[in-house]
């Protein structure tokens, strides 16, 4: 059966700061890379990183940034997907519940949409950044390239 | 930006997955690949200095506040 996982956009964002979870990140990419995984981006981390692309004043940068970005998704085939309706639903049911247990933030919380859609695409969601607001989503596993690792390295 | 005019109807469920059309080389280079653009944004200018955790802040704003 084929493994399955949506990558965070902390994952490429990770790589590219080259923060602590760096090397993992390469190890667990590698891994995923053997086990010829099918791999998720949505569309909300797709803006994610090119977010971080616009906010470049320097054209050579900016070009070699993009280049990156898209070498990154071509060699992994990492399958850019859409929210549906069934996700946007999903979103909006874990938006209701974070407001009835008091939570203050009045707009759609980006997490929501990221946890619904790498729900429904893959039950598994690789990130170097747990946050909180992921465990709305009792039918997704979140891990870290650690404890990806841990769990699935043969 | 120029939007094309053309519709991909789907229903509610359909799994839609985007693709510049452009066939990749997986699995052959992936290491080198991802090596090549490891710290890429270490002198970016807004996020130098900062751990992931940190950009995921400024892009989707502070975790959970309950």
């Amino acid at each position: 059966m084929t493994f399955k996982a949506r990558l965070d956009s902390s994952i490429i964002i990770s790589h590219l700061v080259g923060d602590a979870h760096k090397d993992d990140v390469l190890l667990a990419i590698d891994q995923l890379s053997r086990r010829k995984a099918e791999l998720f981006f949505s569309l909300v981390c797709y803006a994610e990183v090119w977010t971080g692309i616009e906010l470049m004043d320097d054209d050579e940068r900016k070009a070699q940034a993009t280049t990156s970005f898209a070498d990154i998704i071509r060699v992994n085939s990492l399958m850019i997907v859409a929210d549906n309706v069934a996700i946007a639903k999903e979103a909006a049911r874990a938006q209701a519940e974070y407001r009835r247990r008091g939570g203050r933030r009045e707009v759609l919380i980006p997490d929501f949409l990221i946890g619904a859609n790498a729900a429904y695409f893959s039950g598994r969601l690789l990130t170097t950044n747990p946050r909180d607001f992921l465990r709305s989503f009792l039918n997704l596993e979140v891990l870290t390239p650690r404890g990806f690792l841990q769990k699935y390295s043969a | 930006m120029k939007a094309p005019s053309r519709y991909v109807r789907v229903h509610y469920g359909d799994k839609v997955v985007f693709t510049d059309g452009k066939r990749g080389k997986r699995g052959r280079d992936v290491l080198a690949v991802w090596r090549r653009s490891q710290g890429l944004w270490k002198d970016h200018p807004v996020f130098h200095g900062m751990a992931a955790k940190e950009v995921i802040e400024w892009l989707r704003g502070e975790d959970s506040d309950i």
